[in-house]
Formats: C-alpha cells, sequence, structure tokens
C-alpha cells in the first residue's frame, strides 16, 4: 500500500473497496462466542454516572448505564471491545476477554483544552496561547460548501466582519475586515488566495486576530487568515464521497415598471414638467394586447432566472507510521441564474509525510485548482458600462421582446442615453469572456530532528507555486431591432436593425502567468526542563514573485465559428483596415522576513511569548531608513484556575492573556522613490508619423515608510460545567500610524496637481471587542450546540491629511469613522415656492417643490459642495456583526443554522463610484432618479414620488427634467440604515443507522439538504433591495439565495 | 555528518542574511526613469512632442475648453439639443439658462487645474533639462522655445478666463502658499515666453521628421491673438503684419478648405491619424441619417445663419420667415461661407439632400425636450457642416481624423485688422478684413468708427464661425452682458413644405458680466492661505 503512495489519485476509486471490502469481511467472521459483562461507570471523584453509553465497538450492540451507574450486556464474541461514552468525558475502549465485571473511571473530557491551534509558522495547544486567536472548525466549514469559503469565515468568526456585493458565479466572495482592517491569507505557511479552495480539503482555519499572533507573517500581515489542509492520519483510513445539487436565484428580485406603468408614469411625469404627454389610451392598449411592435415586457425577471450548481468531491486519507497520505478530487459546476454566466472549477490535493530516518522527516504537498469562468461578453461588474443587470434595468418595457424583420427575428432593443440596450440579446449573442486559471502550488518541507541535543529540530520548507491565466473574449457585433422611441402620434412602434460593437468582430486573448517562490528556513528548539517549558524559533523567510502578461486584440471574421487569432481579417466592418493592438508587461516583488520568536511556560500556569520579525521589502528600496521594519511583539497569559487557591471546581479553564506588538502593512505602489514617466503610444503626430507621448508620471518621493500600527489585546478564555458554558472575550485597541495620505487634496491645484501625493502622515485607531458564547449539552439523545458571536470595530481618523485647515470641522475627516460617505445633510423636501424662495439652495440648480433641501452648514445662505457637504454617513462596513449558530444532533438527525446581522452601517441609494478614475463620483442611479439614463424605473420609486397630490412624499419629485442636479447629491436623503439581519445558512441531515449500512460495507451515510440567504430582514427589504448591495448600484449581480441536497458516503 | 549538516544549515541562514540588501534591489520593468529621456536625443524630442497635444486639448476636437462642449453653445450660435445634464448635453443648456450656477465650487469653462498641471509639467521639463541634459546649447534652445510656446499657450488659457494668475515659471518656486500676480504681469509672462519662442524657433524646420513643429511664424501668429486678449494693440499689430510680411501664408480660395489644415492657410495644426491620436467629432455632431444613432448632439441656431450675408453682400430680410406658417427661406442666395459651415435643408451632405424636417430621411427633427436625449436629430433645422469631415462614412468603426487647425491665415489678417482699427490705422483696418471678405466674394466694407468694428465683429463671427473663438472674443470685447442676456435662440420646425419659426429655448438664456473673471477655485482658496478671491466674487 505504501510503496503506491505517489499513484494514489490514479488507483484510488477501483483498488480501494475490494481491498476493504476482504478487510471488514475478516474482521466480522473471526470469532463467535459470546459473554455476558457487567459494570459499574464511575467518575473521577467515584461517583457513579447514570446514562453512560456502552457499546460494543464496531456493532450496534449496546445499553446504557443505570441510576446506580451499572450496566449488563452481552457481547457478541469473547474479545469484544466496549465502547464507553459520556458527554464532557473522555471516551474510553476495555477488551471484554477473561473479565465479566468491569468497573470504570471516567476521565473528564479536557478535549477542547487539549485543542491545538495552528499559529504563525507552527501550532500551540490552545491553553498556552496568548494572542487572540479564533479557529472555525471542521464541521462548520462543511455547512455551505456551495457558497465561497470567505462568507463562511465571514458569518462564523468573533471579530471578522465581512460584506457580499456580488452573488455572480466565480466572483462572489465576500470581502473580509479583521477588526477592520483587511488580512492577509495564508494556505499551508504560504500567502495564498483561499476562496476558491475545497472545503473538503481544509483541515482548519485560524484567524490571527492580534499583532502578537500575526505580526511574524510580516508585511501587510495586520491579520491572519490561516488555512492548514488536511493530512494523512496514520489510524484512519478511509474514502469519502460528497456530492450535493442546487439551485439559486435572486436573494431579492426587484420590480419595476411594467409597459402600462410606464406610460403612466412617464406621462405624469411629463405633465408635471409643464410637457405634453407621450402615450396614449390605444398605445396602453396596445402594449397589453402586445400589437404594433409595443410590448410589456418584463426584462430584469427574463434576464434574472434560476440557477443551478453542483459539487462532487472524493477524498481519502490513511497510511501507517513512516507514511501518511491525504488526497482529495473536488468538482464545483455552477450556472448562474443569468443565462451564461457559468463557473467550474476542479480541485486536487495531495499531502504525503513520511518519516524518512529516526531524524529526517519529509512533508510534501501537491495541489491544484482549474478554474473556468465563462460569461457573455457584457460583463456583470457594476463598475462596467452597459454591464448585463444594467441593461435589465434600462430597457424599456413597453416593446415586444423580439421582432421580425425582413423574415428574420431579432431580440428588440431601446435606446438609453447613450447607446441601445438589449439585455437578452446581450447574453446570448454579444459573444464571450472567458477566462482559465490554473493554480499549481506546492510544498515541499524536510524537518530534521537534531539526534545531539534533544528539542532541538531545523525545518526547510520551499513553495513554489505557479498561476497561469489565459483569457479569452470574443466580441461578436449582433444585431437588434431597435425601437424608434414613440411619440403621442405613433401608432407602431418602427423598428430597423442595430449593429452593437458598431459592426467590428473583435477577438482579444491574453495570458498572465505569475510565480511565487517562497523559503523558510527554521530551527526550533522544544523543551521541557522540570516545570519550564520553552519553545523557540528562529527563522528566515524569502517571498520572490514574478508576473509576464501578453495580449492582443484582432479585428474582423470571415468565420465567427473559427474564432482563432490566426483567422483575423484585420478589417472593419465596411473594410477599412484595422491592426491588431498587442499588450503586455511584467513585474516582480521581493520581500525577506527574519523571524525569532520564545515560548515560555511555567508549571502549566504562567505563559510567555516574545516575538520579532525584521522584514525588508523591495518597494522601500530607494528609501532611506525605511527598507527595513522591525515588528516585535510580547504577550503573557495567566492560566487562573491552575492555582491552588483556585477552588471553583465547575470552572475548567480559566485563562486571562494580553498582549502588545506592531504590525506593518503597505499600500504604496511600487519604484516611487524615482522620478518616473509615463509612455502612452501614438498620440501626437510630428514629421507624418504617430509618435509616442512621454510624461512626467511620479515625482521620486524619498520618504516613503511603511505605514505601522501598535496593538493591544486583553482577553479570556472561559469554561466551566463541562462545556455548559464556554467564553472567550477580547477587547483591543489598536492605533495605527504613517499611513500613507494622499494630500494632492491639501494642496492648492496651482501646484500641479501631483506635487508628492503620498507622505506617510495619516493615522487610524482601532477599538472594540468580540466575543464567542457556546453552550454545549446532550439531553437524552438530543445533542445540541449554540454559538453566539459577535464583533465591534470601531474605525477612527485620528489624522486624515486631506482636511485642509480651512475647511470647516463637519468636512474633516479626522476624528470620524473609517469610510464615513461624504454628502450633505438633507431636511426633507421643498413643499412649496414661497419656501424655496426663503431658504438657501444651489446657485444655478433649478428648484422645484418636491426637490431635496438641503441644511446651509456654513449658514452663507447657498447651498455649495464645497462648504456645506460633510461626513455624515457610516461606512458600508457593519460596526457590529453578530451570528447565531445552533446546531444539533438526534439518533440520525442532525441541523445546522446559522442567522446573521450587520449593524451601524450606511446604504447609499446614489452613492460614490469606487472603480479606478472615478472614485469619489456621485451619482444619481435607477434608485434616485426616475427613467435615469433614459431607462426603465424600479416601481416603489415612482409610486413613491412627490406629486402636488403626494407632498408627504418619500422621494423627490416626479420629473423627467434634469436640467438641475439639485437631488443628484450625496446626501442624508439618499441615506438607509443597512442594519440587516439574514438567516443566512442552514444545513440538516440525516445518517442512515450504521446498522442497515454495515452490510453494504460503508461506514456513513449521510444525507442533506441545505440553503443560504433564506430571507433577510432590513428596512430596504420594503423596496426588495439588498442591505449589501454596492456603492453605486447601477446594476450588479445580485447575492443568490440557494437551496441544495446533498449526501456523503464514507467508506 | 552532524557537524556537516550543522555547517550546512548555518551557512544558509547567514547566507541568507548577507545577501538580503543586493537581493531586494529591482529595477522597474514598465516605466522610464526621467534620466533615461535624457540620455539621447530623440527620447528628448519624444518628451517635448508630448506638449503638443495640449494644440489638441485645448481645440474644438478636445476637451479642456468646456469639458467637450464647443463654447459657442455659451453664444447665440449654437444649441445641444438635450435637457439631460451632462457634458455636450444638458450642461450647456444649463449655464445659460442658470448662469448661477457659474461658481467657485464648479465651472466647467474653467481650467485651472489642468492649466497648472500643464506649466508643472513644463517647468518640470525644463529642470529636468538643466539637470540631465548634455545636448548642445542650440538644441537645449530649442526645446526651450517650445516649451515657452505652450507655457504662454497655457497661460493664455488662463489669462483669458482669469486674468491676473499664479505665475510660476520655474518649478523651484512653487510653494503652497502663493499670491496671484497682476493681470499685466500675467500678460507680460505671455508675451515674453512668445517672444523667447520667437527669437529661437526656426522659420522651417529643414528635417521632415520634424514637420508639425512650432515655427516662429506660428508664434508670431499666436502672439497676435493674445495680445489682443491683452490689449496690446501695437504687440498685436507687429505680430500679425510679421506673419503677413513674411509672405509664407496665404488664403486658399476655396473657403470650405480652409480649415482642413495642409494647405497654405494653415499656420498651426494638429494631425490626427485612425491609429491614433484620434478624435470623435464627427460622431458628436453627425445626423442620425450618418448612421451613428447618439449623434446630433447640437446644431446651429437660426441666429447665427442670419448672420451671413448674401453673396452680394447685402443682408437678407428675415423677418417674412419669422412665423409659423411660412416656406423654405432661399438658403441658395446666402453667402459660400454659409453653405461651407452649416448643414441647411435641400443641401447635400455625404450624397443626400438633406431634409432636416420632422419624420426627415436625410436629416430629422425633434423639437427640444421631447426625449431626453437628441439620438441624431436637429432641434434647429439645421446640422453642422464645418470642421465635419463629409468623407467619414464608417462613423461607428473608424474613429474621427479631421487635423485641427488652431491658427489659419484669416485669423491673422483679422487680429492685424481689429489692432490696427484699435490703433486708428483704418486703412489697414479695412484692407485686412476685406482681403478676408474678397476670398468668398464679397465686396469691400468701407465703413468706418463703431460702424467698421461692427461689421467687423460680424466678420470675425463669419469667418471663424464654430473654431472655438466666438464666445472667448464677446467676453474680451465685454459685449455678451449686452448680446447675451435675456433672449432665446430659434430654429426650423420643418414639416413638408411648412417651415415653422420656433423657439428652441422655451426659456430665456442669460449671461453674468461677473463671469468675464472666473471665481478662484475653492479647493486653491482653502489651501493658499495668501491667494484672495477675485473682488467680483467675494
Amino acid at each position: 500500500m505504501k510503496r503506491d503512495k505517489t499513484n494514489l489519485l490514479r488507483w484510488m476509486p477501483n483498488r480501494w473497496v475490494p481491498l476493504l471490502f476482504t478487510f471488514f469481511l475478516f474482521c466480522s467472521t473471526s470469532l463467535y462466542a459470546q459473554v455476558d459483562v457487567k459494570g459499574k461507570i464511575l467518575d473521577e471523584k467515584g461517583e457513579s454516572l447514570i446514562g453512560v453509553s456502552v457499546k460494543v465497538k464496531g456493532t450496534t450492540f449496546g445499553t446504557t448505564t443505570n441510576g446506580n451507574g451499572e450496566f449488563s450486556l452481552r457481547t457478541p464474541k469473547s474479545n469484544s471491545i466496549l465502547e464507553i461514552s459520556y458527554l464532557g468525558y473522555q471516551t474510553q475502549e476495555v477488551n471484554v476477554q477473561g473479565k465479566n465485571f468491569i468497573q470504570i473511571t471516567l476521565q473528564e473530557e479536557t478535549k477542547s483544552l487539549d485543542e491545538v491551534v495552528v499559529v504563525a509558522y507552527g501550532s500551540q495547544k490552545k491553553t498556552s496561547v496568548t494572542g487572540a486567536i479564533s479557529t472555525v472548525s471542521q464541521r462548520e466549514l462543511l455547512k455551505a460548501p456551495t457558497m465561497s469559503i470567505s462568507n463562511l469565515v465571514g458569518a462564523r468568526v468573533a471579530g471578522v466582519s465581512m460584506l457580499q456585493q456580488s452573488g455572480q458565479p466565480g466572483s462572489d466572495a465576500a470581502s473580509l475586515l479583521v477588526r477592520g482592517q483587511g488580512a492577509i491569507y495564508v494556505v499551508d505557511g504560504v500567502v495564498r488566495d483561499f476562496n476558491e479552495i475545497d472545503p473538503n480539503e481544509i483541515e482548519s482555519v485560524s484567524i490571527l486576530k492580534d499583532a502578537t499572533s500575526a505580526a511574524l507573517y510580516g508585511l501587510n500581515a495586520s491579520a491572519v487568515v490561516l488555512v492548514t489542509t488536511k493530512r494523512g492520519r496514520a489510524d484512519k483510513l478511509e474514502i469519502s464521497y460528497t456530492g450535493s445539487y442546487g439551485i439559486s436565484q435572486n436573494a431579492n428580485q426587484l420590480q419595476w415598471l411594467d409597459g402600462p406603468g410606464y406610460a403612466y408614469w412617464y406621462n405624469k411625469a411629463r405633465e408635471l414638467d409643464g410637457d405634453a404627454t407621450v402615450f396614449t389610451n390605444d398605445q396602453v392598449q396596445k402594449m397589453i394586447d402586445g400589437k404594433d411592435g409595443w410590448g410589456n415586457t418584463d426584462w430584469y425577471k427574463k434576464v434574472f432566472g434560476m440557477g443551478t450548481n453542483q459539487h462532487h468531491n472524493v477524498s481519502a486519507t490513511g497510511g501507517n507510521e513512516k507514511v501518511r497520505f491525504f488526497g482529495s478530487i473536488g468538482a464545483f459546476d455552477q450556472k448562474g441564474n443569468v443565462a451564461n454566466y457559468n463557473y467550474n472549477r476542479y480541485n486536487f490535493r495531495s499531502n504525503v509525510d513520511s518519516k524518512i530516518s529516526k531524524n529526517f522527516s519529509l512533508e510534501l504537498g501537491v495541489s491544484g485548482r482549474l478554474e473556468k469562468r465563462d460569461n457573455p461578453r457584457y460583463s456583470a461588474n457594476p463598475n462596467d458600462w452597459h454591464n448585463i443587470p444594467q441593461q435589465a434595468v434600462r430597457a424599456l418595457p413597453y416593446v415586444a421582446e423580439k421582432m421580425t424583420i425582413d423574415g428574420k427575428e431579432y431580440y428588440t432593443s431601446t435606446n438609453t442615453a447613450s447607446s441601445p440596450v438589449a439585455p437578452l440579446a446581450a447574453i446570448n449573442e454579444s459573444g464571450y469572456a472567458r477566462s482559465n486559471n490554473t493554480y499549481i502550488q506546492t510544498n515541499f518541507a524536510l524537518k530534521y530532528d537534531a539526534p545531539w541535543l534533544e528539542g532541538l529540530s531545523f525545518k526547510f520548507m520551499g513553495a513554489y507555486d505557479i498561476f497561469q491565466q489565459f483569457s479569452k473574449t470574443f466580441s461578436v457585433p449582433f444585431k437588434t431591432a431597435l425601437a424608434a422611441l414613440p411619440n403621442s402620434t405613433t401608432e407602431k412602434i418602427s423598428y430597423s436593425i442595430f449593429k452593437d460593437n458598431s459592426g467590428i468582430t473583435s477577438l482579444t486573448e491574453s495570458a498572465y502567468s505569475s510565480t511565487n517562490a517562497v523559503t523558510q528556513s527554521s530551527a526550533n528548539f522544544d523543551r521541557t526542563f522540570d516545570k519550564h517549558k520553552i519553545n523557540t524559533l528562529l527563522l528566515v523567510e524569502t517571498r520572490n514573485n514574478f508576473s509576464n502578461r501578453l495580449g492582443v486584440t484582432g479585428y474582423g471574421l470571415d468565420f465567427l465559428q473559427l474564432d482563432e487569432l490566426d483567422k483575423i481579417t484585420n478589417k472593419t466592418a465596411n473594410g477599412d483596415p484595422k491592426y491588431p493592438v498587442p499588450s503586455g508587461g511584467s513585474s516582480q516583488a521581493r520581500v525577506i522576513g527574519l523571524v525569532g520568536r520564545v515560548n515560555y511556560e511555567y508549571n502549566d500556569k504562567y505563559l510567555a511569548e516574545f516575538s520579532i520579525r525584521r522584514d525588508g521589502t523591495y518597494l522601500f528600496w530607494g528609501n532611506t531608513n525605511s527598507q527595513w521594519i522591525n515588528l516585535p511583539g510580547i504577550s503573557l497569559g495567566w492560566r487562573v484556575n491552575k492555582e491552588d487557591w483556585f477552588k471553583a471546581d465547575w470552572v475548567n479553564n480559566f485563562k486571562i492573556r494580553g498582549g502588545v506588538g506592531k504590525t506593518a502593512t503597505s499600500s504604496v505602489t511600487p519604484f516611487q522613490y524615482l522620478n518616473l514617466m509615463a509612455v502612452s503610444p501614438n498620440s501626437v503626430i510630428i514629421g507624418n508619423s504617430s509618435q509616442s507621448l512621454v510624461y512626467t508620471k511620479t515625482l521620486g518621493n524619498p520618504n516613503l515608510s511603511w505605514e505601522s500600527s501598535i496593538n493591544y489585546n486583553l482577553g479570556t478564555d472561559f469554561s466551566a460545567w463541562r462545556g455548559l458554558l464556554g467564553i472567550e472575550f477580547d477587547v483591543f485597541y489598536k492605533y495605527q500610524y504613517d499611513i500613507p495620505a494622499y494630500i494632492a487634496g491639501a494642496y492648492p491645484p496651482s501646484m500641479g496637481g501631483y506635487f508628492f501625493n503620498v507622505v506617510n502622515k495619516n493615522k487610524i485607531d482601532y477599538r472594540g471587542f468580540d466575543f464567542t458564547i457556546t453552550h454545549d449539552n446532550k439531553i437524552g439523545d438530543f445533542q445540541y450546540g449554540v454559538k453566539w458571536i459577535s464583533s465591534f470595530a470601531k474605525r477612527r481618523w485620528l489624522y486624515y491629511a486631506g482636511d485642509s485647515p480651512n475647511t470647516p470641522d463637519y468636512m474633516k475627516l479626522t476624528g470620524k469613522e473609517v469610510g464615513s460617505q461624504l454628502g450633505f445633510i438633507a431636511e426633507g423636501l421643498f413643499l412649496s415656492q414661497e419656501e424655496i424662495d426663503n431658504s438657501p439652495t444651489i446657485p444655478g440648480a433649478k428648484v422645484l417643490p418636491g426637490y431635496i433641501k438641503y441644511q446651509d452648514r456654513n449658514g452663507d445662505g447657498k447651498i455649495t459642495y464645497a462648504q456645506d457637504m460633510g461626513y455624515v454617513g457610516k461606512s458600508a462596513y457593519p460596526k457590529y456583526q453578530t451570528s447565531l449558530n445552533l446546531n444539533g444532533a438526534w439518533k440520525g438527525f442532525d441541523f445546522d443554522i446559522l442567522l446573521q446581522g450587520g449593524l451601524g452601517r450606511t446604504v447609499a441609494l446614489t452613492g460614490v463610484y469606487t472603480s479606478t478614475g472615478s472614485e469619489g463620483i456621485m451619482d444619481n442611479t435607477a434608485f434616485t432618479k426616475l427613467f435615469y439614463h433614459g431607462g426603465n424605473s424600479p416601481q416603489f420609486l415612482a409610486e413613491n414620488s412627490w406629486t402636488p397630490e403626494n407632498t408627504n412624499a418619500e422621494f423627490p419629485r416626479l420629473s423627467l427634467v434634469t436640467v438641475s442636479s439639485n437631488n443628484a447629491y450625496s446626501s442624508t436623503f439618499w441615506y438607509r440604515s443597512g442594519d440587516y439581519l439574514r438567516f443566512k445558512t442552514f444545513q440538516v441531515g440525516y445518517s442512515l443507522p450504521e446498522r442497515l449500512i454495515k452490510s453494504w460495507g460503508v461506514k456513513q451515510v449521510r444525507f442533506y439538504v441545505e440553503g443560504s440567504n433564506i430571507f433577510t430582514l432590513s428596512e430596504l427589504m420594503k423596496y426588495n433591495i439588498d442591505p449589501e448591495q454596492p456603492g453605486v448600484n447601477n446594476g450588479y449581480y445580485p447575492q443568490q439565495k440557494t437551496f441544495s441536497g446533498g449526501i456523503k458516503i464514507t467508506l | 555528518m552532524k557537524n556537516i549538516l550543522k555547517i550546512t544549515i548555518l551557512a544558509f541562514i547567514l547566507a541568507g542574511f548577507y545577501s538580503c540588501n543586493d537581493w531586494l534591489e529591482l529595477t522597474p520593468t514598465s516605466d522610464l526613469t526621467d534620466k533615461a529621456v535624457w540620455e539621447n536625443e530623440e527620447s528628448a524630442d519624444l518628451y517635448v512632442d508630448g506638449f503638443y497635444t495640449y494644440l489638441s486639448q485645448y481645440g474644438q476636437f478636445g476637451s479642456q475648453q468646456f469639458q467637450g462642449s464647443l463654447t459657442e453653445s455659451l453664444t447665440n450660435t449654437f444649441k445641444y439639443g438635450s435637457y439631460a445634464l451632462g457634458h455636450k448635453a444638458g450642461h450647456p443648456n444649463n449655464y445659460v439658462f442658470n448662469p448661477s450656477v457659474i461658481t467657485s465650487a464648479s465651472c466647467f469653462y474653467d481650467n485651472w487645474n489642468d492649466g497648472y498641471n500643464k506649466i508643472r509639467r513644463m517647468n518640470e521639463f525644463l529642470k529636468s533639462m538643466q539637470k540631465y541634459s548634455t545636448f548642445s546649447k542650440e538644441k537645449n534652445t530649442l526645446l526651450e522655445a517650445q516649451i515657452r510656446f505652450f507655457r504662454a499657450f497655457m497661460y493664455f488659457q488662463l489669462a483669458k478666463r482669469h486674468g491676473g494668475v499664479i505665475l510660476y515659471t520655474d518649478i523651484d518656486q512653487m510653494q503652497k502658499d502663493m499670491d496671484r500676480s497682476t493681470e499685466k504681469e500675467t500678460w507680460d509672462l505671455i508675451e515674453s515666453d512668445l517672444d523667447f519662442a520667437i527669437a529661437n524657433l526656426p522659420g522651417d524646420w529643414i528635417s521632415t521628421a520634424d514637420k508639425g513643429r512650432l515655427t516662429k511664424l506660428a508664434a508670431f501668429a499666436f502672439k497676435s491673438r493674445a495680445m489682443l486678449y491683452a490689449q496690446r494693440w501695437q504687440s498685436a499689430y507687429n505680430a500679425a503684419d510679421s506673419v503677413i510680411q513674411s509672405n509664407k501664408y496665404g488664403l486658399v480660395d476655396d473657403y470650405a478648405k480652409a480649415c482642413t489644415g495642409n494647405n497654405k492657410e494653415d499656420i498651426l495644426q494638429f494631425e490626427y491619424k485612425v491609429l491614433g491620436p484620434s478624435h470623435i467629432f464627427d460622431k458628436d455632431y453627425a445626423p442620425l441619417s450618418d448612421g451613428y444613432e447618439f449623434g446630433g448632439l447640437g446644431t446651429p441656431t437660426q441666429e447665427m445663419v442670419e448672420c451671413y450675408e448674401k453673396a452680394d453682400g447685402t443682408k437678407m430680410d428675415w423677418s417674412p420667415y419669422h412665423s409659423k406658417t411660412a416656406t423654405r427661406p432661399p438658403y441658395e442666395n446666402l453667402e459660400p461661407r454659409f453653405k461651407a459651415s452649416i448643414i441647411y435643408p435641400g443641401c447635400t451632405w455625404k450624397g443626400n439632400v438633406m431634409q432636416n424636417s420632422v419624420n426627415g430621411t436625410y436629416g430629422s427633427f425633434m423639437a427640444y425636450r421631447a426625449q431626453p436625449y437628441t439620438y441624431g436629430y436637429t432641434t434647429t433645422g439645421y446640422f453642422l457642416r464645418k470642421l465635419m469631415d463629409e468623407n467619414h462614412k464608417d462613423l461607428k468603426g473608424t474613429p474621427s481624423t479631421q487635423t485641427w487647425v488652431e491658427i489659419r491665415y484669416a485669423e491673422v489678417l483679422l487680429n492685424k485688422a481689429e489692432a490696427a482699427y484699435r490703433l486708428s490705422k483704418i486703412s489697414e483696418a479695412q484692407s485686412a478684413m476685406n482681403l478676408v471678405r474678397a476670398r468668398v466674394g464679397l465686396p469691400a466694407k468701407s465703413s468706418t468708427g463703431d460702424d467698421w468694428f461692427k461689421d467687423y465683429i460680424n466678420e470675425r463671427k463669419v469667418e471663424l464661425a464654430y473654431e472655438g473663438q466666438l464666445f472667448w472674443d464677446m467676453r474680451r470685447w465685454k459685449l455678451a452682458h449686452i448680446e447675451y442676456n435675456n433672449y432665446r435662440c430659434h430654429g426650423f420646425k420643418i414639416t413638408g413644405d411648412n417651415y415653422e419659426y420656433i423657439d428652441v429655448d422655451y426659456q430665456n438664456r442669460q449671461f453674468l458680466e461677473k463671469t468675464y473673471i472666473l471665481p478662484i477655485p475653492d479647493e486653491e482658496l482653502q489651501n493658499n492661505s495668501v491667494i484672495t478671491q477675485y473682488d467680483e466674487w467675494k
């Protein structure tokens, strides 16, 4: 068996089963003699235990102890093994051979105390941990496998808050903040992304929340999510199959105006504007009848239907003293609820550990992932122009879905402000944007236990990761039937052929590859001298990353079936030449870290840890005095319940721990210490030929440095009554300084706008607490658990360099929450012309009754952006996040429910753009401006708009005229509380009784159904708006509600 | 064995420590350093060539004058058809209906930020030349002359908006708190930069590789324009006269070709190519029948049409056409510049006879505010022809490449005429302007005094129509607040044979006198403690 370890994956399914089968057969036929056994079960204090389960191992024969703690049982064999288990106590096994009365003393369960936690570059007993570390158990990891893991970690760990802003297959990860800051992800010791790992491959997830635990990873490790994959176990040989199939749909389905509704509100808006109406009753009748090119099409509903997902995984583990292995293959396939949005993924992982000799051991890990994203050429990214959700929102409802022109049927399209939209054609006919990602990640570690000194070991770990991305985008100039915009005399809507993408076929292929090479060389000394336990670590780490990209776009194709670059014709639609556009580039990054750590433990009672990392990075190579940084940390712990004077026996663990440390991050772009020039080809013609434009890009800034923070943490771990109560509670304070500040705003524009844009000046502090309260119990056969976690993190600007001394306080970020939103304070809607005349307004912006009234904060009698805006909205990330997990098992049934809530956040219906180049620009959205951009409107907006009849309205004046931008500004008028409570996930399972499946040679068969995003409570639900919608919603892929069913079989 | 292993491990760790420093030193693979640019003359030329794009950015095909909208929309000659806010859409309309929208917080035709960004780049060029250049003195001077021209060009853009502004001529002068200079000092700098350029630029570049670069005469021509704004009449006169006396330039016979570049009328131009640089002017203003669904953003007004004289130099009587039920005016009687500048009903455009009417196949009409956007329709009954490329057929697939002519000879003649008039050289003024009229067969004007100046205003408006001059001319003449208040623009709604004279604005247009000087932006005031706002805006 062991010789074949490297070929494990290949032969696993077909050769394992008969082998195992033979094994079971052998066991069950060995001996037949039956024996009667009696016994008594006591606890450590000698008192009898009632209701203890006594079972013959490997069978279903069993009983429980009576009121005196006694049992009697007939075993099938004379050498049967009894398995005695009781909640809160360690399970014991006893061989009955030669015994007819057995007295057993059960040891109290200290399993949770013996639990080992993965920490930076190693592992530690949980009881010895002095930092703030939370873990996600394997059990929890498998409770919602159809979602990306970030969603799971985000909802199940105290101290982490999450925001999921997209439901697009392959892009539905949540972004996480750990105690208010972004984290780095470390998989098996190396910084790697973790979202797309198959949950079945993961052994544990540890979240290092404070500096003393995280800082050892150096650059950017203000918090670390440590993922450890499964490794083989010598005592357990098994193969499991897990499979599930499910469906998904929008968690919240928005309601848009239908044809007649559009006509009604559009007319009404024009009437109010003093313009003639457009739609007549006859036309509306024709919409309903679907005559003369009119129609009543619910584009949104046609775009967002139902999606499916399926997931399969086979994993095997086993081994012996010398060699252990774990192998896993998984396949995941997601078909989005918008047609042609597909994602699939294959994961494999193979971890082999081998003890080569007495002193050498070797770990090998190879894992890979193939990901394929297949989308229509039009994206679902809210920052992209005419993304498909945006088209679904903009398409006008009063046209037919399809029209026939000259005998050929086309999807219809309708005009917007700039170009026509045709959501269904864009989904089905626009071509594709595909990307294939290949990840190969390898770990190699050789460990040497020095025989000359007990406790000393050396380890070398090397990791070499390759990432390859191949993308192909094919733009097909599909044709649609473009509806001419009707007027009041239009009998029949006329349609003309519209060619998308100017009629040009284009094909883009691009490749990106990056390699990441990491080495870690370390020496470790771990030894106990009497009551003193010492563990020291010295480590050198190098990280070296290269990447290259290359791509080309070609134009014109004779045959759309031959979508290959060597078939391009270099022509536009009307035969003009158009030549391919190549692109390419490369980059490199290097980091070195030197790590030292000492752990000291006295008598299992007093704990101390001192650590330091000295980190160097290429980012600051040219900067004086900041190439290297030292990140020290110290933490102490006191296990109070181990003190002699501590008499409360019901307390199983009571530890107080605290620490202080320094972490460093950097968001500077490379080579900022050099004066750099930008080059832009074909930008000016001199001497009859197109020439490159060369211009100054950055001014070398010799003063840049790391952003650092000093982190304080104080916490306690407490457990009592053997699991009936468990508390982990931490308070923290972080002071972050030297944050790069973009100070262009603090310079007058006459300085030219790019004069030393960045200085290390900003300061933020973070304060908060997080706790986990658990309760595990068993009542009869019913075993259950409750876990309540809460996180509170408040981020505040202590100093913000962008604040100009001359701006009023309300415009300054200093003192405000990080992520605050800038806007006016709205005072409702103007009700009369008289009120308008007597109120300050925005100069030049026309104001009518029903427009938003703003507070003149500086009292100068007019409303101006520069003077009256302030930071008035909260961040989109919840300040307070909590979740409640209930799980339980009864006989073969089990369940797990997760409720999650976020409080203290603001959702802006009209928000601020986030994409590069247009950051900070405020805009209307379909939720704030009727018929925005010439498109459709949500029902709630039209129906609740201000009209002379409805003056107590929630939304501004029903109007088409947009000559005034008065209502477009970010203001409290558009802020809504983003507080929410989600029924995040549930899973209900049933395992077939062992006696039934034993005969099949199967260890476990479990069926389950599960779901996610089942329902949400939030103020925004009255409009069916998801509380986690992105800041500027001009169309995005909504969060998904999923239901699936699955099976797990273990051999 | 033990020792070997120990030593190996120690050596490994130590080697790691020692090699760290070198190992972290990387060189950028995707950017140039500033020093590298000065290693040879070719790359320094590329660096200086970048500044030529300012001509494009501040021209009619660029977007720096008024965020892409034509400044003519701030006069009575052009109408954007959209009421939905946006550049080349509702913003220009908003600016003429509610000019109080112009504040220190925002003004779309201000260029304070862009101007100083560019000035900084040019000062940076001069500094790095000092620092790194190993070229001959002559080469350095040639580079500096080009930079100084563009610096004057940018200060001119600032001065025509603000008057006196902050002056930086050296990167090391830059500081957060800096007061603005007087208007006189500002024009002094512009004049001295231009004089440096004039003194050091070649009359002609010898190598064809330098074709398109600035020449001495281009600097003179630009100076003649700038000095009119500065009201330095003698300087303007001399500069214009230097160009004229050189006899290097002349008027092309066909007015329709006067703005297309690459001819004897063209003094300074910026060229485009499909491969780049290119622009999208045709797409923006083409009628729907040209094959693009989102053109016709703005169209000429009836007010502009009525500025054109008849071919015989007399004025047409338009009063019969100012009615609901008129017939087609005899457009054919108007002078050639009308036909070359405006697509009118009945003319031929891209091979089709244009209708510009309700439901017209070639050119169709849609009333202002009937839809939020124009969608290639006209709201005035006309489309723009000047600066449009009639040979550009594939609007959607191919970008526009017509040349932008920054200065042409006709303008220099007019500049001279205006300067001469101010210097009381009326006969020189008359003859310079009459040269421009003669080209299109119009009889000479012999008026004098204020009458001549009125004629001149109309002549300049017509000759330089839609070339980005009118709005700024009206400001410097201080006529905008007189001419551009409480009026509406008009057009024709053509249905079949009926020409209905219509109001295309539905409300009065306004001009605020105080906008002759644009306010200093709030960002400047907030971060520069010594500058003070102009009195008009306090």
